[in-house]
C-alpha cells in the first residue's frame, strides 16, 4: 500500500504539491482539536467545607488533597479558595479523606462520610470551629490546673497515710 | 508550632513513640521525687502560662501567624525533666481538648518542642551563663526555639522520602525539606526573639523570689 502511493505521488509532481498544500491546511486543525477544552455544565450535589485554624486565621491557597474511600491516589487535588473553602463532588458513598498541609507544617485530615444520597452524614478528625475557640482553651486550662490540683491532693493524702 | 495529625507517617510516629514513653517515665520519676508542695502550685500556674502562650496566634509579616512555645521558661525555672513533662501535657491537652496538634504526632511533638526544646534551653543557658544572665536567658530561649523549629522542619520535609507511594507521590507530607526548613524558621526567628524578651523578664522574677528549682 505504502509503494504504490510512493509510485503515485513520484508519477505525479503536481499531485505532490497539491498534497502538500493539503496536509498544510488540515494538518493545524487536526491538532487543535487536540488543545480544545470543551466544557459542560453538570447538575450536583458538591460538598463545601470551609476551614480555619484553632485560632481563627483561615488557609487560604493552602494546598489540599482529597482521598476517595479506600483509595490511596488523590481524587482531587488543589487550593483552599479565597473563602477558605474547599469544595469536592463525591461519586460514592463511604469515608472521603480532606487533607490540608501547609509547608509550614500546619494543617488537619478530615474525614468527610457520604451516604447513598451522596449527602455529607458527618465529618470526623477535626474540630467545628465556630466560636469554640476560646470556650476549648478555657475548658483545657481547666483541665490542666486541676490535675495539678488533683497531684497536689494525692500528695497530701500519702504524707497523711504514710 | 507542632504538627498535627495526619501530616507525618507511622514510621515515624511510632519510632518516637518508642523513644518518648521511657523518657516521659523517667521524667514522671524524677519529677514525683523532686517536687514538693511548694512547687507544684508553681508548676501549674507556669505550665498554664506557657499553655496560653502557645494558643495566642501572633500575626506575622507575610500575612501569616505563630505562637510562642514557652517550654524555654519552664526549663529555665523547674529544669529541663520537669519542662519536659510539663510541656507534654500542655501538647495533650492541646490535641485532646484544643485540637491543635495531634495524638499520634503526639510523641514526635514532644521530643522536638518539650524534650530537645527543654534541653537545649537549660544546656545553653548553662554553657552561657558567664557571658551575663541577660544575653545566657535571650539565647538560649531562642536558640530553643529554633532548634525545634528545625527538628520539626527536617521531621516533615523528610516524609516524602520516608512515606511514599509506588509512584513517588508522597502519601502524608509533600514538601521537602527546602521548603520546610526556612517556612518554620523564618517565622520562628521573629516568634523566638519575642518570647527570649518574655521569658528573661518572667525568669528575673522568679529569681529575685527564689523560685528556681535546681536543674534537673
Amino acid at each position: 500500500m505504502l509503494s504504490v502511493s510512493a509510485v503515485a505521488v513520484r508519477g505525479l509532481p503536481g499531485f505532490r504539491h497539491l498534497l502538500a498544500l493539503v496536509l498544510m491546511a488540515v494538518l493545524p486543525v487536526a491538532a487543535s482539536h487536540g488543545h480544545a477544552l470543551l466544557h459542560e455544565r453538570v447538575a450536583g450535589e458538591a460538598v463545601i467545607l470551609r476551614l480555619a485554624f484553632p485560632g481563627g486565621e483561615q488557609p487560604l491557597f493552602e494546598s489540599y488533597e482529597v482521598f476517595a474511600p479506600g483509595e490511596p491516589q488523590a481524587f482531587q487535588s488543589g487550593r483552599v479558595n479565597a473563602l477558605g473553602e474547599v469544595s469536592f463532588r463525591p461519586d460514592q458513598p463511604g469515608d472521603w479523606r480532606l487533607r490540608v498541609i501547609s509547608a509550614d507544617g500546619h494543617g488537619a485530615e478530615l474525614r468527610v462520610a457520604v451516604d447513598e444520597a451522596g449527602v455529607v452524614s458527618a465529618v470526623h478528625g477535626g474540630h467545628n470551629h465556630a466560636g469554640v475557640y476560646w470556650p476549648r482553651v478555657l475548658a483545657a486550662l481547666g483541665y490542666l490546673l486541676g490535675i495539678f490540683g488533683l497531684l497536689v491532693l494525692w500528695r497530701q493524702h500519702r504524707a497523711r497515710a504514710g | 508550632m507542632h504538627i498535627p495529625d495526619g501530616l507525618i507517617s507511622p514510621q515515624t510516629y511510632l519510632p518516637a513513640l518508642a523513644l518518648a514513653a521511657p523518657l516521659w517515665v523517667l521524667a514522671g520519676r524524677r519529677l514525683r521525687a523532686r517536687l514538693g508542695d511548694e512547687v507544684l502550685p508553681r508548676l501549674a500556674v507556669f505550665t498554664a502560662f506557657a499553655f496560653l502562650l502557645s494558643t495566642l496566634m501572633l500575626p506575622l509579616p507575610g500575612g501569616t501567624s505563630g505562637h510562642a512555645v514557652g517550654v524555654g521558661l519552664l526549663a529555665l525555672v523547674f529544669g529541663p525533666w520537669t519542662a519536659f513533662m510539663a510541656y507534654s501535657l500542655v501538647l495533650l491537652l492541646q490535641a485532646v481538648v484544643v485540637g491543635a496538634g495531634g495524638i499520634t504526632a503526639l510523641p514526635v511533638n514532644a521530643l522536638a518542642i518539650g524534650f530537645a526544646g527543654a534541653w537545649l534551653a537549660a544546656g545553653l543557658y548553662a554553657a552561657l551563663r558567664r557571658f551575663g544572665e541577660a544575653p545566657a536567658v535571650l539565647l538560649a530561649v531562642w536558640l530553643s526555639v529554633m532548634g525545634s523549629a528545625l527538628l520539626l522542619a527536617l521531621v516533615l520535609g523528610l516524609q516524602p522520602v520516608i512515606a511514599h507511594g509506588p509512584d513517588g507521590t508522597p502519601r502524608f507530607f509533600p514538601f521537602g525539606p527546602a521548603i520546610t526548613v526556612p517556612a518554620l524558621l523564618l517565622p520562628h526567628a521573629l516568634i523566638g526573639a519575642g518570647e527570649a524578651a518574655l521569658t528573661l523578664l518572667v525568669f528575673r522574677h522568679a529569681r529575685r523570689r527564689r523560685w528556681l528549682v535546681a536543674p534537673g
